[in-house]
């Protein structure tokens, strides 16, 4: 049992629902969400992210648009779809429970 | 100093050293091999090129003349290198059915699969290829060998992808790969190629494919010395060349040819292939960077060798030839395997139908046949050997209607266990097969050929011999319901074999007497078998007077088996003397069961390529109901030599001739009429004018009337002409 794994673990099942917050706040391109993350001390790396972003897509949770970039390739936006808005819900109900219940459990130990 | 390539990446021209490009490639590789069970890896690794490009892109645009191995690494660094994944995420933990394990692929070693993720048809080659762990394109070409070898390759394969489940997730770690090489070639390349697989010096493999040519000169120099000497060696030099030489142009065409450094490496098993980054990730080492710039050193003194051993400018083109052209060439080059896919698959499919039809027949054939084992076979073990031989037709109809059914209704479960009885069973019906051939040839493999004739005393006929079949011919009597056979000159029934195998051999005779000898003539396993069983043939015959009457068939009892047994009649006639055979004589139906063969103290002695067909002068082709007689040097003929019939078209040309002649001698008669009309005429009137000088003078008009009277054809004539 070591720590980076513990600490790895414990951010693996959030980090669908990070990605999904920033996207909510408007179409994203994965590195400005690696970039927004990042910004709040959330490491993640893009061989990580585009996995997550397709396997959400192919769930129908995400939807894309190809825009071209000044330079460079066209890049994929991600917005979310009514679906991936119902999940997000969900999950920000699920959060607010788990940290509730965290809490709780973290403060009686103390 | 360092070489610069420029690659086409997602679209975009990079320039990129080579060594940056290597480790990049391989770092794809690894993402590819990483993401190979994720639904929609394709997406995930365009993805990420489009991102890395992105970065090079933009890392030109400030300024940088080409990209690095620091660039590379930087990208590694943002992205993520595999075993940084596993730390972020577990897969296995997943609880939606739509994330696949990335760790399955390390679940199934051992098993043999068929590999979904490298395959030209059903990717049996490479499946077979990953479980022994050895080159793919190895197993393609011992299929193909096979194929254009012997024909069994194709059913080979076909069977194999039926019986062999499908994997996405065969693992090949192999390092060493078979590849052309360009660089030490003096046609294609395959020779150096093969001695860099299999770590041989390179004239091993080039003396193994000229061969047949070095023999060829020695022959042609020997025909010289020793007259004929390699006469039997033809297979060195004719079977045996032909055979290389295609081999060769097989191998040209489907080994690929090693392009890159990489494949030129893999090509020599030098460990630069880095496809096996996860085994490295999966042996616990975490240090990536230090390996990566290891191998990226490893890279870089290995190209510098190659450049020392190669020429320069040919290795820059074809490297940047190939690394420009190389997304377009495979989209093409991918097209055109989709259309060889395609038209294999009609082909094979076509070939599959005709097998299943063709086996069908032997089905029903050997059905039909079946009843005839009993004649055929002998003791307990060739009638189990012949129901075992059953299994060969039974196995791939059973097989293919479960493949078939299972294809239709989509059945998915695990028939593992069936196909091991089913391949059982065929295979105890091969074997079977195998050994019930052997043991039917050893029952046929003695004759009592060299048993002397038994004359039959026979009263000398005064004018000349008949030779006569009276008995009725043996025609299928239909006791056995299911055989159906309309040939005449044979009948089965569950105790006896009758069949018309009677011979009529003419001889000239030794003295001044007919003389007639019958010969019964089987197989067996011995000469005193044979012997045995041919004094059991039933034959039967009779002379009277002029008159030798033959049998009609041979009967062979269900004990003695059919064993091509025959009986040959011998007839000798003295020179100058007749004989005529009658028209039943035709009730006979003689037949050869031997050919390419020769005997030798009543044992067959095979010879390869002389075709001896030992009973030649068996054949009987004289006229029947015409009288023959002996010539001096023992050749029947003809008493009354056949008139000449007449042609049809002779025919047709005589009738033209004569219609033509008859219609010139109607034009020729009607001038002769002509003529004597006018004859007539002439006479007429000058029997008027006398008449007008007699009625002038004294007589009446009375004989007028009666001239009249008397010619009134010749009057209307006159009329007619006139």
């Amino acid at each position: 049992m070591n720590l980076d794994n513990t600490q790895s673990q414990m951010k693996k099942g959030i980090l669908e629902f990070c990605i999904l917050s920033v996207i909510k706040k408007g179409e994203a391109y994965p590195s400005d969400i690696v970039e927004e993350m990042k910004a709040a001390n959330m490491q993640i790396l893009e061989g990580t992210l585009y996995p997550l972003l397709t396997r959400l897509k192919n769930a129908e949770m995400l939807s894309y648009r190809w825009v071209e970039s000044s330079g460079g390739p066209p890049r994929k936006y991600f917005s979310l779809t009514d679906k991936g808005e119902a999940f997000y819900n969900d999950l920000v109900t699920t959060w607010r429970e788990l940290v509730e219940a965290v809490n709780k459990v973290t403060n009686q130990t103390n | 100093m360092k070489k610069v390539i420029n690659i086409n990446f997602s679209g975009r021209l990079i320039n990129i050293e080579e060594d940056a490009y290597t480790s990049l490639q391989s770092y794809i590789e690894s993402l590819k091999k990483y993401f190979s069970n994720e639904e929609g890896q394709e997406e995930i690794i365009a993805d990420i090129e489009n991102r890395i490009a992105e970065i090079f892109y933009e890392k030109q645009t400030k300024g940088a003349t080409s990209i690095t191995i620091v660039d590379v690494e930087e990208v590694m660094a943002a992205i993520g290198k595999p075993e940084d994944f596993e730390a972020q995420e577990e897969p296995n933990t997943k609880t939606d059915n739509h994330y696949q394990s990335a760790n399955k692929q390390f679940i199934n070693r051992g098993r043999l699969y068929r590999d979904a993720n490298d395959k030209m048809l059903g990717g049996v080659c490479s499946g077979v290829a990953a479980y022994f762990n050895i080159d793919t394109v190895l197993v393609r070409v011992l299929f193909a060998v096979l194929l254009f070898g012997a024909g069994v390759g194709f059913l080979l394969y076909i069977i194999l992808w039926v019986v062999i489940p499908e994997s996405m997730d065969v693992q090949t770690s192999m390092e060493k790969r078979l590849y052309r090489n360009p660089d030490e070639k003096m046609i294609g390349g395959v020779a150096s190629g093969l001695s860099k697989y299999f770590g041989i010096e390179v004239w091993i493999p080039r003396l193994i494919f000229a061969a047949p040519f070095i023999f060829a000169v020695i022959r042609g120099a020997s025909a010289i010395a020793y007259h004929n000497f390699f006469n039997d060696n033809r297979f060195w030099t004719f079977g045996f060349g032909g055979t290389t030489t295609v081999v060769y142009f097989l191998l040209w065409w489907i080994i690929p040819e090693a392009k890159s450094v990489q494949e030129k490496m893999a090509m020599k098993g030098e460990k630069l292939d880095l496809n096996s980054i996860r085994n490295n990730v999966q042996d616990g080492i975490k240090n990536f960077s230090d390996k990566a710039n290891a191998w990226g050193k490893d890279i870089t003194n290995k190209s510098n060798e190659w450049t020392k051993n190669m020429n320069q400018r040919t290795q820059e083109n074809v490297a940047r030839v190939n690394t420009i052209a190389r997304s377009t060439s495979n989209k093409i080059g991918h097209g055109i395997g989709l259309l060889i896919k395609g038209f294999a698959l009609f082909i094979g499919g076509i070939i599959a139908f005709a097998l299943l039809m063709g086996l069908l027949g032997i089905l029903i054939g050997g059905a039909g046949l079946w009843p005839f084992k009993s004649f055929l076979l002998e003791g307990g073990s060739q009638t189990t050997l012949a129901w075992g031989s059953l299994l060969v037709l039974l196995i791939p109809g059973v097989s293919f209607l479960v493949w078939i059914g299972r294809r239709i209704f989509k059945i998915k479960k695990n028939i593992k266990p069936v196909k091991i009885v089913l391949a059982a069973l065929f295979f105890i019906g091969i074997v079977s097969a195998i050994f019930l051939t052997g043991s039917l040839l050893r029952s046929f493999e003695y004759s009592n050929y060299s048993k002397p004739d038994s004359e039959i005393a026979i009263t000398q006929p005064t004018d000349r011999l008949l030779v006569t079949v009276k008995e009725a011919e043996v025609s299928y009597s239909g006791e056995l319901p299911w055989v159906h056979l309309n040939d005449n000159g044979f009948d089965i029934n569950r105790d006896t074999l009758k069949y018309a195998n009677v011979k009529i051999k003419i001889e000239r005779s030794i003295d001044s007497l007919y003389h007639t000898s019958i010969k019964k003539y089987s197989r067996g396993n011995s000469t005193e078998d044979a012997e045995a069983r041919a004094q059991k043939i039933v034959f039967q015959y009779s002379q009277i007077g002029n008159t030798l009457d033959l049998g009609s068939h041979i009967a062979v009892g269900k004990n003695e088996k059919f064993r091509a047994q025959e009986v040959v009649i011998t007839i000798q006639v003295p020179e100058g003397r007749k004989i005529q055979f009658d028209e039943t004589v035709d009730k006979l139906h003689p037949f050869n069961v031997r050919v390419n063969e020769v005997w030798e103290n009543g044992r067959r002695k095979y010879r390869r390529r002389e075709r001896v067909y030992f009973e030649q002068d068996y054949n009987f082709d004289y006229k029947v109901n015409e009288d023959y007689i002996m010539s001096k040097d023992g050749r029947l003929e003809l008493v009354n030599k056949p008139k000449e019939t007449p042609k049809e078209d002779d025919l047709q040309d005589k009738k033209e001739e004569l219609e033509q002649k008859k219609n010139e001698l109607k034009e020729k008669e009607m001038d002769l009429e002509k003529q004597k009309l006018d004859k007539q005429i002439q006479e007429l009137e000058k029997q008027k004018q006398k008449l007008e000088d007699k009625k002038n003078s004294t007589f009446s008009s009375e004989n007028t009337e009666e001239l009249s009277l008397k010619n009134p054809v010749s009057l209307a004539y006159i009329h007619c002409l006139m």
